[in-house]
C-alpha cells in the first residue's frame, strides 16, 4: 500500500486559473489509472511554504524562486495550446512520483 | 447558470482608448465602481495582482488577458468584456518576463462559490475557441456582444450534450 500522492496547484489567488488547471489534472490521473491522490490548491504567496508538505507543485504562473518540491508549469491548461503535449508531460511526472513512492 | 447573466451593457466596453494598463484599468474601475459592481479597493487589487501575478495569455492567434479582482472587493458579480482600438503592454502568466500586446480583456468580477467556478470555466472554454476570441474583436457594438457570447455558450453546450 502506497501513500497518498499529494499534489498542489498554484495561481495568482488560489482560486481562479488553479481551479482550470487542478480539473485537467484530476482528468491526466483517471487517464494514467492514478487513482491514489489529493490535490489541495493556494495562491502563489501561499505555496512556497505549503509546497513542503506536498509531492509535486503544479503553477499557472511562473515561479523564479527555489522550492525543494518538483514544480511544472501548466499555464497551457488555461490557454489551451499543445494541450495533449502537456497532459503526456503531467502524466508521466505523476507516473513516475507514484512509482517512486512504491 | 449562464455567462450571458453576468456580462451586462454596462459591463462591455468597446473599443477603448487607453496608452497603458493603468489607464485602462483605471477608466474601466471607475466605471464599474460608478454602476456599483465593485468596492473602491477594487483598483488598487487589479493592479497590484496584475504587477505580481500578470494574467496576459498567448492564445493560438490572439493575446488576452484575464485580469481578476478578488471576492472582497466585489459587490455584484460580472464579466466585463474590453477591446481596445490599439493593444496596450501586459505580461504573460507563464512568463512575466515576456511583454504581450493585449488587444481585449476579460475582467473577472467574481464572488467565491462552485456557480462562479462553472463561469470562469466556461470562459476559459470559448477562449480556447479562436473564433470566439475573432468574433469578440469583430464587435462594433454591445448587442453584438451580448449574440456572440449567447451563441457561442450555446453552441458549447449542444457540443457537451453529445
Amino acid at each position: 500500500m502506497t501513500e497518498k500522492l499529494n499534489i498542489l496547484v498554484a495561481c495568482g489567488s488560489g482560486v481562479a486559473t488553479s481551479t482550470i488547471a487542478a480539473d485537467d489534472i484530476e482528468d491526466v490521473c483517471r487517464e494514467y489509472g492514478i487513482t491514489n491522490y489529493a490535490i489541495s490548491k493556494c495562491s502563489m504567496t501561499e505555496m512556497p511554504s505549503m509546497s513542503q508538505n506536498y509531492d509535486i507543485v503544479f503553477t499557472t504562473n511562473n515561479y523564479r524562486g527555489k522550492i525543494d518540491t518538483p514544480l511544472m508549469s501548466v499555464t497551457g491548461f488555461i490557454t489551451g495550446i499543445n494541450t495533449a503535449e502537456l497532459r503526456q508531460k503531467v502524466g508521466e511526472k505523476l507516473l513516475s512520483l507514484t512509482k517512486d513512492r512504491e | 447558470m449562464q455567462l450571458t447573466d453576468y456580462v451586462k451593457k454596462d459591463t462591455i466596453f468597446l473599443n477603448c482608448q487607453a496608452q497603458s494598463r493603468a489607464e485602462l484599468f483605471s477608466k474601466v474601475a471607475d466605471k464599474l465602481l460608478n454602476e456599483g459592481y465593485v468596492k473602491k479597493g477594487f483598483l488598487d487589487f487589479i493592479n497590484h495582482r496584475e504587477d505580481n501575478y500578470p494574467t496576459g495569455l498567448q492564445l493560438q492567434n490572439h493575446t488576452v488577458a484575464i485580469p481578476h479582482g478578488d471576492p472582497q472587493f466585489i459587490n455584484k458579480p460580472f464579466v466585463a468584456v474590453i477591446t481596445l482600438t490599439k493593444p496596450i503592454t501586459m505580461r504573460r502568466m507563464d512568463d512575466a518576463t515576456i511583454k504581450l500586446p493585449v488587444d481585449t480583456l476579460f475582467t473577472l468580477g467574481l464572488t467565491n462559490g462552485s456557480d462562479h467556478l462553472d463561469l470562469l470555466k466556461e470562459i476559459m472554454k470559448l477562449l480556447q475557441t479562436d473564433s470566439f476570441v475573432q468574433q469578440i474583436k469583430n464587435c462594433t457594438n454591445k448587442d453584438e456582444v451580448e449574440t456572440v457570447i449567447r451563441v457561442a455558450e450555446k453552441k458549447r453546450k449542444e457540443n457537451s450534450d453529445d
